[in-house]
């Protein structure tokens, strides 16, 4: 009995020596990997405390280029906030990502560290939380920075609309929440995102990650290249072409109606002041705004009455925005050679070469009325 | 409680070591079912959730026992109906829509397993095949086991109970208790990475697929239609593999550190070069409950109906269909299930008559045919594709498979089998040389990747690429999908 007892006793410790002994070896080898990894951000992207402009351009861990398919990036509220005050932060949907390039506007504008943080089918009140998480680590930091966003009438539909929805533990997210959530940095509060931890243990939060924000940067880098890959794969094999036949339009037009709703909820005056509320809030923060009216095709434009109905109520904020001081307005549609059907790879991202023209266009525009964009 | 969450793998190492710390005598009969009852509670927010759970486990429990104590037709007969309308109710059937089903939200994972379990037990103490009294204990263990609670492994219970009187007494050496991290770190990755990516990709297709049957405006051309359809389901296929089988990866490697052999569930499906070897490949312990529990006793009941030598191969075709058809529907308290019953059905009962019919005029088996390598791979190809055809009721609505099912016609079916089929065969065939070439390399270098240090190296940095993987899906990795069975 004694003997059965001590040997089942033995047996016990043996089983759970081994099995945490074992899981102990793994952990000493996984945290040598997490190490390694974390030495080689440090090597490649420098916690200098500045974000290298160089860096921002072409793409860093540091930088919105982690999230190149439009996604607003968990440290982008931390890092933009500690570059200081000569910011230029480009904001809105996917085809504002497409359509204002930090490649043109840097040479332009030198002195000013530019990020992209938007987040793909974007509305106006997730609009307002990318302005927020930018904002949130540190409120002072607005003063001085430029804020560029860019809107079409995909803009305008409204929250109830499931595109921009991600249903997580039954709570329905914006794509921003999601995303803030997604390293445990920030959490919803009621409409806002709000950080987990206290601001001053964000810095160590965010170098803790850095090993998987090198991973998702890679993984990102895969996805992208997959889809350049097959994108040429379909222009080498004409099917670009396919953008200018009649079945492509109608399905266009059949999906546009689809993702953004009910056409008598949609572009409603509601939507315009919670704009226009949205810009008035950016210049009391000493910020300034640069508001670009993105392009769509000219077949678009005759067809989709989601279109005529936003043209139609647009002067909403139009109007108001003309008394807010260090806030512009530029209608690129209004601009012939922006918006020809050409310019467009589908029913609203641009082509390259376009993305390039529109940015150039831009930039032209802020020089000239640099004197009431305050730099 | 979600199964890719720091909760579930804190209370299954917990669990462990609370196991491996309590006194032996305490654990069969207070640590175990102490740890199912825990487990259980962490799917509920309210203990009123649980109370058809209770009822239908105390319905259970009566029913073993009455048929324990009288093991007549009748009793057995009522035990089983009685069994059965509780977990229809409580599964909520489309097909009974017109009853007044429970309306407040209750706790419905586990169900399906636990009828299997409960089933099984009152057909072996009915055939005297459990000749011991069934404890209440015993009965909770077997029904709530943890590791088994939301979708298997089957286990029958004679042999959960030969693993239960063992527990703990068991030597585990650190190759095995190695081997058992290995496999959960590998399950992990299958479930976080491969079954997220195939997943990713099935979607992107189906949006493509379904927004022409949305949006009637768009006809696209029945070739296209296919082409879509074939790399969708296809894709599913693969996702739900991996998401299942991974799962199953990591129960059975906890299952193993606390010193229980769970059956497996998965043995190299897609290398299954008919719909009938399929079954004894792809969820096994399903399958093999059914060819046991339901396909036998068919087979012996028609038998004794049409008593001919001749008729059985025959008699065997209608058990195979009817076996087939409840399996499928046991998936889904939906009409899409019926149409999936009628597809497993139609698989395997055409497979044996086209075996029957091979046997009857070549005198040659199916089986002997598909030897031959190129038989074989396009056995395994076609095989691949029309499972995917049928788990396409997993992923489409009865108003969208309807809509589809009519889009495609027998010709788009067709040619989903016929082109389908091809595209897999050569796709097997190149995966095939692939992994010639790669064992070749591996037998060369086996010293290093043998290494202690090389292995543990690889694991380690497979497990980190997990997580910066599930951090990278966050929102977008699937729950394991057989929970909701």
């Amino acid at each position: 009995m004694v003997l059965g007892t001590s040997l089942i006793l033995s047996i016990r410790a043996f089983n759970m020596k081994n099995i945490f002994r074992q899981a102990g070896v793994i952990f000493i080898f996984f945290g040598l990997w997490y190490l390694f990894f974390l030495a080689l951000t440090y090597l490649f992207y420098p916690d200098s405390g500045v974000v290298d402009d160089n860096q921002a351009q072409h793409g860093g861990m540091l930088t919105d280029s982690i999230y190149p398919d439009g996604g607003a990036n968990v440290d982008l509220g931390f890092w933009v906030s500690k570059n200081g005050p000569h910011r230029i932060i480009i904001t809105g949907s996917s085809n504002a990502s497409e359509g204002i390039l930090p490649s043109v506007l840097q040479p332009v504008f030198p002195d000013f560290a530019i990020y992209r943080g938007a987040v793909g089918s974007s509305n106006v009140a997730q609009l307002r939380q990318i302005v927020d998480v930018i904002g949130l680590s540190n409120p002072a930091s607005m003063e001085g920075t430029i804020f560029i966003i860019g809107i079409f009438y995909g803009t305008f539909f409204n929250d109830d609309v499931p595109i921009q929805h991600v249903l997580w533990k039954n709570k329905i997210l914006t794509k921003l929440q999601a995303d803030g959530l997604r390293y445990g940095l920030y959490q919803p509060r009621e409409d806002k995102m709000a950080l987990t931890l206290d601001s001053h243990l964000m810095p160590w939060a965010v170098r803790a990650l850095r090993p998987f924000l090198f991973w998702h940067m890679i993984f990102v880098e895969a996805k992208q290249s997959y889809i350049h890959f097959w994108d040429s794969v379909h222009s080498a094999m004409g099917k670009h072409e396919n953008i200018k036949s009649e079945e492509f339009k109608q399905s266009s037009l059949a999906q546009w109606e689809y993702y953004l709703g009910d056409i008598k909820g949609f572009a409603q005056t509601q939507q315009m002041d919670s704009f226009l509320a949205l810009c008035q809030e950016i210049a009391q923060s000493q910020a300034s705004l640069v508001i670009v009216d993105l392009p769509v095709p000219q077949w678009l434009r005759e067809r989709s009455e989601y279109y005529k109905k936003y043209v139609l109520n647009r002067s909403v904020y139009l109007n108001g925005i003309k008394k807010i001081p260090r806030v512009r307005y530029i209608d690129l549609g209004a601009n012939a050679a922006c918006s020809i059907d050409s310019n467009f790879r589908d029913s609203s991202h641009p082509t390259k070469e376009a993305g390039k023209m529109w940015s150039q266009t831009i930039a032209d525009f802020m020089v000239s009325q640099r004197r009431f964009l305050g730099f | 409680m979600d199964f890719l969450s720091i909760k579930f793998f804190l209370f299954f190492f917990g669990a462990i070591l609370i196991f491996y710390l309590s006194p032996a005598r305490y654990r069969r009969g207070v640590v175990f079912p102490l740890l199912n009852t825990l487990f259980i509670l962490t799917y509920i927010n309210d203990l009123s959730q649980l109370l058809p759970l209770v009822v239908f486990l105390a319905a259970g429990f009566a029913g073993v026992r009455l048929v324990e104590i009288r093991a007549d037709r009748g009793t057995f007969m009522t035990s089983l109906s009685v069994i059965l309308v509780i977990f229809v109710y409580l599964k909520k059937y489309t097909f009974f829509s017109f009853v007044h089903f429970i309306q407040w939200p209750y706790l419905s994972v586990g169900l399906s397993y636990i009828l299997f379990r409960i089933v099984q037990m009152l057909i072996d103490v009915y055939q005297k095949s459990i000749r011991e009294r069934i404890s209440p204990v015993s009965f909770f263990n077997f029904c709530c086991n943890f590791l088994t609670f939301v979708s298997g492994p089957i286990q029958r219970y004679q042999d959960y109970k030969i693993q239960e009187a063992s527990l703990g007494q068991k030597v585990l050496k650190d190759a095995e208790a190695f081997d058992c991290l290995a496999r959960m770190i590998h399950g992990l990755f299958k479930v976080v990475i491969l079954s997220t990516l195939c997943m990713e990709y099935h979607q992107w297709q189906l949006s493509v697929i379904q927004d022409p049957v949305v949006h009637p405006i768009v006809h696209p051309s029945l070739l296209w239609l296919c082409r879509k359809f074939i790399i969708a389901s296809s894709f599913y296929t693969l996702y739900l593999f991996f998401n299942f089988s991974g799962y199953m990866d990591i129960v059975i490697s906890f299952g193993r550190l606390l010193g229980f052999q769970l059956p497996e569930n998965f043995n190299r499906p897609f290398e299954s070069r008919s719909f009938l070897e399929l079954w004894s490949r792809w969820h096994i312990t399903l399958a093999d409950w059914f060819k046991f529990y339901v396909f036998n006793p068919f087979l012996s009941l028609l038998a004794f109906q049409w008593p001919h030598r001749k008729a059985v191969p025959y008699l065997g075709v209608i058990a195979y269909f009817l076996t087939f058809f409840i399996m499928g529907l046991w998936h889904g308290a939906s009409w899409t299930f019926l149409i999936y019953g009628l597809f497993l059905g139609a698989g395997v009962s055409v497979n044996k008559l086209f075996d029957v019919l091979m046997r009857k005029y070549f005198s040659v088996s199916y089986n002997t045919m598909l030897e031959h390598s190129l038989s074989g791979l396009l056995g395994a190809a076609f095989t691949f594709m029309y499972f995917s055809m049928g788990l396409s009721c997993f992923w489409l609505d009865f108003n969208d498979l309807v809509a589809l099912m009519v889009k495609l016609n027998i010709q788009g079916f067709g040619v989903i089998l016929v082109l389908g089929g091809l595209i897999c065969a050569v796709v097997m065939f190149l995966i095939r040389i692939f992994r010639d070439v790669f064992d070749r390399a591996v037998g060369k270098s086996s010293a290093l990747l043998g290494n202690f240090y090389f292995v543990r190296a690889r694991l380690s940095f497979e497990l980190l690429i997990v997580i910066a993987f599930w951090f990278y899906g966050f929102g977008d990795i699937p729950d394991f999908v057989y929970k909701g069975f």
